[in-house]
């Protein structure tokens, strides 16, 4: 639980952590998109280039990253795997049935290989350097134009605020009955797959039943202060739209330049393939 | 049981951060069948330290003696289980512990997981209702279904039930009314006196320091400001005054009694029994 490094933040002051939450969730989701654009080796070279740049400049260290990739690299090394075995082209190398590991699948496997693992070293740096509560505004901001539409959005991001704000209490109070539980003899961590998932039940059910208890409380307060999150509001946390915020989109701009010329380019493929 | 102190040093930790020594180089004797009042203000290190003697939270450095047993930074999960048979904690707030469908399985639940036979564990559970002073017809009702009070006690049944030699509990009063509070703690000491269990209760509460307990810890930043008799503790009211701390009621009266009339009482007392006999005794009544 405490491994989890995504959706985590990690307070400082670099130009990451400075630039305006809105700018910095349109680039990272850009930069994903962008990220499927992109078909030779030389370009992932390039995006490669991009990302060490955008950790260094967050000023938390490469490892942090690296830890974040840890939990899912199995899920990731999967995907990949059948990526390889499913794909065939170019020179084949071994073969059997539908299965076949070729030089054209290695070389795609190893694009989404790398895909996989650029979206969540981005998606980490977009959280590590923005405060939950920036990010919600920023989704607000950048759902505006829905409420064109008539959908209230004002709702949902209140919904996905809260939710953000109590995950450190929800944590907290994991902790409790955890070791409330370990104190009435229960050890965590042991035995068959069944009788681990049976000793999950005191866990989660207290837990349930606190979650429930305050939403119900705190939906109440929020009727007993008049709160409709329908109306039309003002904000105590003003964004601020700078100047750097419009360059680093505008980096966004270069990379894809970048992309479009590289992808003139199949150097690599054509020396394998 | 004994408990024992040696040079213990330990650390807090919460998500990535981490409070460093939060209990810092204690070494102290608790001896059987006492019941400690553990207090100091937040962040002191009074949850900590019970759960040093719990094994919930192991030492950085230094070791713990409970009874038989040796917790120290490398004691494995076995050592720890058992002391947790011996160690019963009372966390603040218990009733959030509550999970299982009835009552009966709740409280249950600590004796089967210490391995009781199905016979022991019908009986403690009934045993520690009793005790609780709850009604066997809410054996068979859920858990939720009761009142906050009982919900406390429900919760304390469950941690009595593993018949504990050693009881840390942690605010056991708070959220309640003074009613409540006080049955609680008399119940506490009736465990301490007839069962001779080693108690020690974390409370800001003096008058239930004064009533209840036979020897007060201070805690300041993780270290051990003093550790003596309840008594000897609120009689020297220089150090009182130095700890920044409250008088319980009796006393704070007997001072005001004692500066109007400028008559010095003899004893320090702690009860209102106590404040009673010696305002006849001065011929004061």
């Amino acid at each position: 639980m405490n491994k989890l490094i995504l959706g985590r933040y990690f307070p400082g002051n670099s130009f990451l952590h400075r630039i305006d939450p809105r700018a910095k969730l349109l680039a990272a989701l850009y930069f994903i998109g962008l990220l499927f654009f992109v078909d030779y080796f030389v370009g992932f070279i390039w995006m490669i280039c991009f990302t060490l740049l955008v950790t260094k400049i967050s000023g938390v260290s490469l490892s942090i990253y690296l830890k974040g990739i840890k939990p899912l690299i199995w899920l990731i090394l999967m995907s990949v795997f059948f990526r390889v075995i499913f794909t065939v082209g170019g020179t084949i190398y071994f073969s059997k049935g539908p299965f076949a590991i070729s030089s054209y699948g290695l070389l795609l496997g190893f694009f989404s290989f790398n895909r996989f693992i650029l979206i969540i070293i981005i998606s980490t740096a977009l959280t590590l350097t923005t405060k939950p509560i920036d990010l919600t505004d920023a989704i607000d901001a950048l759902l505006k134009p829905l409420r064109l539409l008539g959908i209230s959005t004002a709702e949902f991001s209140l919904m996905l605020s809260i939710s953000l704000r109590f995950i450190p209490n929800l944590l907290d109070e994991t902790q409790k009955v955890l070791d409330a539980q370990r104190a009435r003899g229960v050890v965590f961590g042991e035995g068959n797959l069944l009788e681990q998932m049976k000793k999950i039940v005191p866990l989660i059910i207290p837990l349930f039943s606190s979650s429930l208890k305050r939403a119900e409380e705190m939906a109440d307060v929020l009727e007993v202060r008049g709160y409709q999150p329908s109306k039309k509001r003002s904000s105590f946390r003003q964004l601020s739209w700078r100047f750097h915020d419009t360059a680093s989109l505008l980096i966004m701009g270069v990379l894809t330049i970048g992309v479009i010329i590289l992808n003139q380019f199949p150097i690599i493929e054509q020396w394998l393939l | 049981m004994q408990i024992k102190f040696d040079q213990v040093s330990a650390d807090y930790q919460l998500g990535p951060i981490r409070a460093k020594n939060i209990i810092d180089d204690v070494s102290l004797q608790i001896a059987p069948a006492t019941f400690t009042a553990v207090i100091g203000q937040t962040g002191a290190g009074k949850t900590s330290l019970l759960k040093l003697i719990n094994g919930i939270l192991r030492p950085t450095s230094g070791s713990i003696q409970v009874g038989e047993f040796t917790l120290d930074h490398s004691a494995n999960k076995a050592t720890l289980n058992q002391v947790r048979s011996r160690v019963g904690m009372v966390f603040q707030f218990p009733e959030n512990q509550l999970f299982a469908e009835t009552v009966e399985a709740d409280i249950a639940f600590g004796p089967k997981n210490f391995n009781f036979s199905a016979e022991e564990v019908d009986q403690s559970v009934y045993r520690s209702l009793e005790r609780v002073g709850l009604d066997q017809s809410l054996l068979k009702r859920s858990p939720f279904s009761l009142s906050g009070g009982q919900q406390r006690r429900v919760a304390l049944a469950g941690v009595l039930a593993t018949k504990p030699d050693i009881l840390v509990l942690d605010e056991p009063g708070a959220g309640l009314d003074a009613r409540g509070k006080q049955e609680i703690f008399a119940l506490i000491k009736k465990l301490n006196q007839q069962d001779r269990v080693t108690v020690l209760v974390v409370t800001h509460d003096m008058n239930d320091v004064a009533i209840y307990a036979d020897h007060v810890l201070l805690l300041d930043q993780g270290k051990v400001i003093t550790y003596q008799e309840t008594r000897a503790f609120f009689s020297d009211q220089d150090q009182l005054t130095e700890w920044n701390l409250e008088l319980p009621d009796t006393l704070h009266l007997q001072r005001q009694i004692e500066q109007r009339t400028g008559i010095n009482f003899k004893q320090t007392s702690l009860t209102r029994t106590e404040l009673i006999d010696q305002l006849i005794e001065e011929k004061l009544l």
